[in-house]
């Protein structure tokens, strides 16, 4: 009986919680003009239509180069932050971990709000505005991946290498980051993942002809525009995002992603 | 043993840059955005550098806002309590299941949680909108005359927001359970405990931890979900955090910057009280 | 500056002078003074805690004295970084990079120190043979038995020819019987190598069994140090005499004096302790089980409450006028058979086997 019960609720938590993405992916490869479920048939025109506008096809190319450009660089930053925080037990380490792991609940709404509010004092134009604000959402979570895997690491293969007169940069390139480096990986990709999706902190922070994809998809769904685009967009979101993940899974294993 | 590596100096090097980026664009601006909060609202520049805590005070006088924080608080408790009656039972099925099933089940929460909340906002507009799913299905098959729009109500944004924020309670729910010893309720059967009881009195409070960090992660990102609230809610269902994308779009910056502040002021209360219901503390062997 | 000093101090490997290393919450070493001579192999023996690794540490570089200098061949190398020293290292858990063939871990430390890619060619492949691991040279370190791992960690210390090699508790990842074949393979490379080596270990056995000299640690402080014979015959304190297989601690007022030696009245026999110049008042001294042996004419006596037979030992447990003593005898042709609970036996030891200790009772 309980039993039962028990896969009734995981039944229905994961039918709320994959059923709107998948209706989706289903709706945006149909060949209808309109949201008939089951679709009346398969086609890309859809996605052909998506590309067809410059303004979702502007926005998925900002999207790309800046999870891009902002993964590298939050993997940079975590990495630095990471070694600290692994190397040492004092105030700084426990304050710099506080700090780096804040933006991760802290709302993201406000923190757009305030590096707004920064950037309109400071006058700061709005692509690296909005690349400080990714880097800044995304650091968490590059952080965390490669701290895991620092943490793990067994700091006498560094001794070793000093032992055979390797210098602590020599010691940390040839044998550390070799090793860690599925951590590392992982970092950069929920990066990727995370720049690509990220919405409300971007809200205020796009300009003329500098918007992401998931504020052009929100501003489209806002002004109605055609629905099925919409879902176009979505779905090629969520395809980068399962792309990504399988890559992830090749390159570094599913553990290292799992596990936080 | 002491195992801290020499070249202490290389080590601060390392800290800088992070420190700086973070004391640049996270620190500072948000200690702007409390100092704009103070100041007063302005019709040409971003504030006038006149210091009033009126726009506080309207926030916790007028009947407009009080209402809204009340909704605020309703929906946030009742997506709270959501996640948690559904994402417990789940989280406990998850724990038990090998190894390899349960990474599995993980990495299946992990995918909605980095697709992004718009993506999955437009899922459920297309399933309850005037012309979405449900409306042109029953349509179709005669059952309703004409499309019906289930969106822009309470029940439309309490369901997005539990959809969209219950694999993050799973995930937490499951990471704590799974690293609970099978010997402390193994130890309680042994003393007599019937399973149920044995669940209440050993297995629930030692899972407090996992509940406490995924009720304060649902709890921030209730309130702050402004995209999934404007498009679930419309026009006419609006929370605290719908308010102060509203302040900005009117160019009252000081006004947007107290509701900010009023929320974080929410969210921390909240946080607060979750800490002294479920009384993590206990297991986690510090107070 | 590279002067002469590397003669002038002569025969000395690595020196401490006064070494004083604390942390944060404790002192590791105190006023440590050590000198440990060209091509010996030295062991620092001692229980966990003893100070026995904070040493070999300082040797490295991993730590830097809190007071007091260090030398290597004759050079003060305080405050200078390990990677600077020249010393190879074999580390507790081998610390094989696990992401490098054997042949690249045995050739980081040429390569780190520029030598020429040919060169390093011919002296991994050298080394390899020595350890007799020619054959493994491709392999990666996790495909390789844990006697194998620790061949490859060897090679790798050795190869780059540091003025010292450093073991820290090599064998202690190995089983049983690896451990001891390990023992006999580490002594034979390191004689034929002629290298400076000091060995961290918590088991006396392996101490005796590998090195040229003991250094005997405890509390941060070196309780004696000398050949491992030396030290077995003649421990000194009672924590040497205790550590070091197990041995009686006796204790009684000084008699009266006979040649060098001390005579000496536990419980009302008059024991011979030799070592020590004191002729009045109280006197601890140690003898060692295995040095007892029974003899029907001897005026001590003891009555035995257990007898223990260990296949080739007997282990006796006597009672000597109140005080417990224990005495192992060898089961050879000559040792009575049947020795009974509740008789009384004498017993004899050479005189030099009653050491007298130094500590303060």
């Amino acid at each position: 009986m309980g039993a039962v019960f028990l896969r009734l609720i995981v039944g229905i938590a994961l039918t709320l919680i994959m059923g709107p993405i998948l209706v989706v992916l289903i709706v945006s490869f149909s060949s209808g003009d309109a949201l008939v479920f089951p679709p009346p048939g398969f086609s890309l025109r859809w996605f052909v239509e998506f590309f067809g506008i410059a303004e979702m096809r502007n926005a998925f190319m900002l999207s790309i180069v800046l999870a891009l450009t902002s993964a590298c660089a939050s993997a940079l930053l975590g990495l630095l932050g990471a070694i600290y925080v692994s190397r040492n037990r004092n105030g700084l380490s426990t304050f710099l971990q506080m700090l780096i792991m804040a933006p991760l609940v802290f709302p993201a709404l406000i923190l757009g709000l305030a590096l707004l509010l920064l950037y309109k004092t400071v006058n700061m134009s709005v692509l690296p505005g909005l690349f400080i604000a990714h880097v800044v959402v995304c650091l968490p979570y590059a952080f965390r991946a490669v701290l895991t895997s620092l943490q793990s690491f067994d700091t006498t293969l560094e001794e070793a290498g000093q032992s055979l007169g390797a210098g602590p940069v020599r010691s940390f390139m040839l044998i550390t980051l070799p090793i860690i480096w599925p951590g590392v990986l992982s970092g950069w990709l929920f990066a990727f993942v995370v720049s690509f999706g990220e919405l409300n902190t971007a809200l205020f922070l796009t300009g003329p002809g500098i918007v992401t994809l998931p504020i052009e998809i929100f501003s489209y769904l806002q002004f109605q525009g055609n629905q099925l685009v919409v879902a176009a967009a979505s779905a090629l979101q969520v395809l980068i995002i399962l792309f990504v993940l399988v890559l992830a899974e090749r390159l570094v294993g599913a553990k290292q992603l799992v596990q936080r | 043993m002491n195992r801290v590596l020499p070249a202490s100096s290389l080590l601060y090097a390392v800290a800088l840059p992070p420190l700086v980026i973070l004391g640049l664009f996270f620190v500072v601006p948000l200690c702007y955005l409390l100092f704009v909060s103070f100041m007063t609202n302005s019709g040409t520049s971003l504030f006038d550098l006149e210091p009033t805590l009126i726009n506080y005070a309207e926030i916790f006088t007028d009947s407009f806002y009080l209402l809204i924080i009340r909704r605020t608080l309703l929906s946030t408790a009742i997506v709270l309590a959501l996640c948690l009656l559904i994402g417990y039972p789940v989280a406990f099925y998850a724990a038990r299941l090998s190894a390899r099933g349960r990474m599995i089940m993980l990495m299946v929460m992990m995918v909605p949680l980095m697709v992004s909340n718009v993506v999955r906002a437009y899922g459920w507009v297309a399933i309850l909108g005037r012309r979405g799913l449900v409306s042109s299905t029953l349509t179709g098959v005669g059952l309703i005359e004409r499309p019906v729009q289930y969106l822009y109500s309470f029940e439309a944004v309490t369901l997005g927001l539990l959809t969209i924020l219950l694999p993050f309670m799973i995930v937490s729910l499951t990471n704590s359970l799974t690293t609970i010893d099978t010997r402390y309720t193994e130890a309680a059967y042994s003393l007599g405990a019937s399973p149920w009881r044995a669940f209440l009195r050993v297995t629930l409070p030692l899972s407090s931890p996992g509940i406490a960090s995924g009720l304060m992660l649902v709890t921030f990102l209730t309130l702050s979900a402004y995209v999934t609230i404007a498009l679930l809610g419309g026009p006419r269902y609006k929370l605290l955090v719908s308010l102060v994308f509203d302040s900005v779009t009117t160019f009252r910056w000081p006004r947007a910057a107290a509701l900010s502040f009023a929320l974080l002021i929410i969210a921390l209360i909240i946080a607060v009280i979750i800490q002294l219901v479920v009384r993590p503390n206990r297991v986690q062997g510090k107070g | 500056m590279k002067t002469d000093s590397t003669t002038s101090v002569g025969a000395s490997d690595v020196r401490f002078v006064s070494v004083e290393k604390s942390f944060e919450t404790a002192t590791a070493l105190h006023s440590l003074d050590l000198e440990i001579e060209r091509g010996t192999l030295f062991a620092l023996l001692g229980p966990s805690g003893c100070g026995k690794t904070t040493t070999l540490r300082l040797i490295a570089g991993f730590e830097q004295p809190t007071r007091g200098q260090v030398y290597i061949r004759g050079k003060d190398v305080t405050g200078i970084p390990a990677y600077k020293r020249s010393f190879g290292m074999v580390f507790q858990n081998f610390a094989l990079f696990p992401h490098l063939s054997v042949t690249e871990n045995v050739a980081f430390g040429l390569q780190m120190r520029g030598i020429g890619k040919d060169v390093i060619r011919q002296k991994v492949a050298a080394v390899l043979d020595l350890v007799a691991l020619g054959k493994f040279a491709d392999r990666y370190p996790r495909q390789l038995s844990g006697g194998q791992q620790q061949r490859v960690a060897l090679a790798r210390a050795v190869v780059f020819e540091p003025d010292v090699l450093l073991l820290d508790e090599p064998l202690s990842a190995l089983d049983k019987m690896l451990r001891e074949q390990m023992q006999v393979e580490i002594r034979q490379l390191q004689h034929r190598l002629g290298m400076t080596t000091v060995f961290v270990t918590h088991d006396q056995e392996e101490a005796l069994t590998m090195s040229d000299r003991v250094a005997v640690m405890n509390h941060g402080r070196i309780q004696q140090a000398g050949t491992p014979k030396d030290i077995y015959d003649r421990p000194r304190t009672e924590f040497v005499a205790t550590f070091l297989g197990a041995s009686n601690i006796l204790e009684g007022h000084v008699r009266g004096r006979e040649g060098d030696r001390a005579v000496v009245d536990v419980a009302g026999n008059l024991i011979q302790v030799s070592g020590t110049p004191v002729s009045k008042g109280k006197l601890r001294f140690a003898l060692r089980p295995e040095k007892i042996v029974l003899d029907p004419q001897s005026g001590i006596r003891a009555v035995v409450k257990d007898v223990i037979y260990r296949g080739a030992q007997t282990f006796l447990y006597l009672d000597m006028g109140g005080i417990a003593l224990n005495a192992v005898l060898q089961n050879t042709a000559a040792t009575p058979a049947d020795i009974e609970t509740g008789t009384s036996v004498g017993l004899s030891w050479e005189t030099a086997s009653a050491v007298a200790l130094e500590d303060p009772t």
